[in-house]
């Protein structure tokens, strides 16, 4: 009975192959999607040499920019720190002939403020005191002159710990005498990673992951930005072809009686000796074949933005716009044989053909830091949306995108 | 144990190696065409080892995920359909352990009712073949969480007592009674099904 109850549900069970709902392919494709997007697939190095070339890259050209910054920052006086911001310019007057009756140039000494950097005592000049002295060339002329290196007294007893942190975030933030480069016009490099997404029939979804560059060129003023520049980014995708070739296979078997011999549990019967032999021949089988096919694409974009907020050395902008994209290469991958199959191989392809020319819309935020007055690190996620589908034939609903760039720009 | 062998044909094709060594380069193409060939068999166990069509799919999307991550330690010496079937099977198992972790279980008392020893034809019932796939499928949903797995493990994909024990953290002899209450259970169920015909 117990058998009969296993071998019933075995016996129905076997060939029972219900379909899941479409929904569940997509799960799995998200779901390796984000996976893939956090940990990058090794054993694909090819696909991800841009986006590692771009990484080191822009390490590379951000740990240079820090250096910059460090060298070029504004100049805060601390507590303790002598008077540097004071310096001398030795300059030439022609004093008047009635003071001396001596027709010479007199050297002198005129404090001026280094040009590059403004002084920033703000936080400290309730505390400070310049005493200068007045002085008397030969000429008899009356200046402002600073006594020394030092004569700067800065007095910190009301400096609290709590205003540390303050103190500091300003420094970082730059809200502190950091000022911009005036220049309007701006070139950036950035790379970056982008998630397509394209509907199919039944509810089913294909995405491919790019890696981008792009070369910016953008104008600024009053907050108002336009850009545009070059992009390329290299998509990889399977081709898919039918193939039919001829291979052995067995086409039926029977089975023989070689001899037998007499049944020693009843000696009315006899066992027979079997063998079950199988026939082949040659034979057309139906296969799908998958080859790799790499596509590069050059889009220019014209975006307009808008800064909609901007605190001393961060800013954020809107901006939205539009691009043309063009198929700039492509390689069509040889499809790959299966296993065993040398010759007498016919294969058609099946896939869709693409579209070589796209038109799509972007909206993205643009988040900056200023490393110092001319070279900004820029980050930017964006959203796609395509006008066309993927392929140049069918109905498939328009694709989309989401990505995120990163990299560097220079003010001029 | 059985191996993989003994839960799927030995033998891979040339178009499952190729989608084998497609997926293990991580392109969703080749993904998606092993998905297409595999899944309906592979919800066909999930449907067996939960409560609904709903945690059935849940479950197959979790367990094509890990397939898919995991596919590199795939050595292709066994059976390629047995080892995702195992997959499915420990991804099931762990669904069903957190389920009982929550408490969501449901009580043996639903059944007990059902496994009297007064059914006369116990041994001798005629089991009709015309009780449908789904039916089945339906009765062994029905079955509670432990009795649902000991008789997918046991009777459909072939675990021994042992394996089930280790597997569901019970004993051997649990094993065996949850397995024999649950083959009465199914019996009754499927006399009800089939009298209707008679």
């Amino acid at each position: 009975m117990h058998d009969n109850i296993d071998q019933l549900f075995r016996n129905q069970l076997e060939s029972f192959e219900p379909t899941p709902s479409p929904k569940v392919w997509n799960g799995v494709s998200r779901g390796l999607s984000w996976h893939e997007f956090i940990h990058l697939n090794v054993t694909n190095f090819a696909h991800n040499i841009y986006l590692i070339a771009g990484t080191i890259a822009t390490t590379t050209l951000i740990t240079l920019a820090t250096i910059i910054a460090l060298q070029e920052s504004p100049i805060v006086l601390t507590s303790g720190e002598k008077n540097q911001a004071l310096v001398s310019e030795t300059t030439t007057i022609k004093p008047p002939n009635q003071a001396t009756g001596i027709k010479q140039d007199i050297p002198y000494k005129t404090p001026v403020k280094e040009p590059s950097a403004p002084i920033n005592l703000r936080a400290e000049n309730q505390h400070t005191t310049i005493v200068a002295r007045s002085g008397e060339n030969d000429a008899g002329i009356t200046f402002m002159q600073p006594i020394a290196a030092g004569a700067i007294t800065v007095k910190d007893d009301t400096l609290k710990k709590s205003d540390f942190w303050t103190r500091s975030w300003e420094k970082i933030a730059g809200l502190d005498g950091f000022y911009k480069h005036p220049g309007k016009f701006s070139v950036g490099l950035s790379t970056g990673y982008d998630q397509f997404t394209q509907p199919l029939e039944d509810e089913l979804k294909t995405t491919l992951s790019s890696s981008t560059n792009q070369l910016k060129l953008r104008y600024e003023n009053y907050g108002f930005q336009i850009e545009t520049g070059l992009a390329h980014h290299q998509w990889e995708e399977n081709g898919l072809y039918d193939a039919t070739y001829r291979d052995w296979d067995t086409i039926y078997s029977y089975i023989r009686v070689d001899y037998f011999i007499p049944d020693p549990t009843n000696p009315d019967s006899v066992v027979l000796i079997t063998q079950t032999v199988y026939v082949y021949d040659s034979v057309t089988k139906a296969t799908t074949l998958l080859g790799q096919n790499r596509y590069n694409y050059l889009t220019i974009p014209l975006q307009f933005g808008y800064r909609i907020a901007d605190y001393g050395r961060f800013g954020l902008t809107a901006w939205v716009g539009g691009a043309i994209s063009f198929e700039a290469t492509r390689d069509i991958g040889k499809p790959q044989m299966p296993s065993g199959v040398k010759s007498s191989i016919k294969y058609t392809t099946i896939t869709p053909e693409r579209r070589s020319q796209w038109f799509m819309y972007t909206a993205g935020l643009r988040f900056d830091i200023m490393f110092n007055r001319r070279v900004q690190l820029e980050i930017e996620p964006y959203y796609r949306a395509y006008r066309h589908s993927l392929y140049k034939e069918g109905n498939l609903s328009s694709p989309h995108s989401l990505g995120i760039n990163a990299g560097l720009s220079i003010k001029f | 144990m059985k191996t993989d062998q003994s839960i799927g044909s030995n033998m891979l094709s040339a178009e499952d190696l190729q989608l084998i060594e497609g997926c293990k380069t991580g392109k969703r193409r080749f993904q998606n065409l092993l998905y297409q060939k595999y899944s309906r068999r592979m919800f066909a166990v999930c449907l067996r080892y939960s409560n609904d069509a709903t945690e059935a799919e849940d479950i197959l999307q979790d367990a094509f995920i890990k397939v898919f991550r995991n596919i590199s330690t795939y050595s292709g010496s066994g059976s390629f359909e047995g080892w995702m079937k195992r997959i499915m099977i420990n991804t099931s198992l762990s669904q069903y352990q957190k389920n009982k972790k929550k408490g969501i279980s449901v009580d043996l008392e639903v059944i007990e009712p059902f496994l009297s020893d007064d059914n006369p034809n116990e041994d001798q019932t005629p089991l009709a073949s015309s009780v449908s796939s789904d039916q089945l499928i339906g009765l062994i949903q029905k079955l509670p969480e432990g009795y649902k797995h000991v008789f997918s493990m046991y009777a459909l994909d072939g675990f021994s007592h042992q394996e089930i024990a280790d597997s569901l953290n019970i004993s051997v002899n649990t094993s065996k009674s949850q397995l024999s209450k649950a083959r009465k259970y199914l019996q009754k169920e499927i006399e009800k099904l089939i009298v209707p015909l008679r």
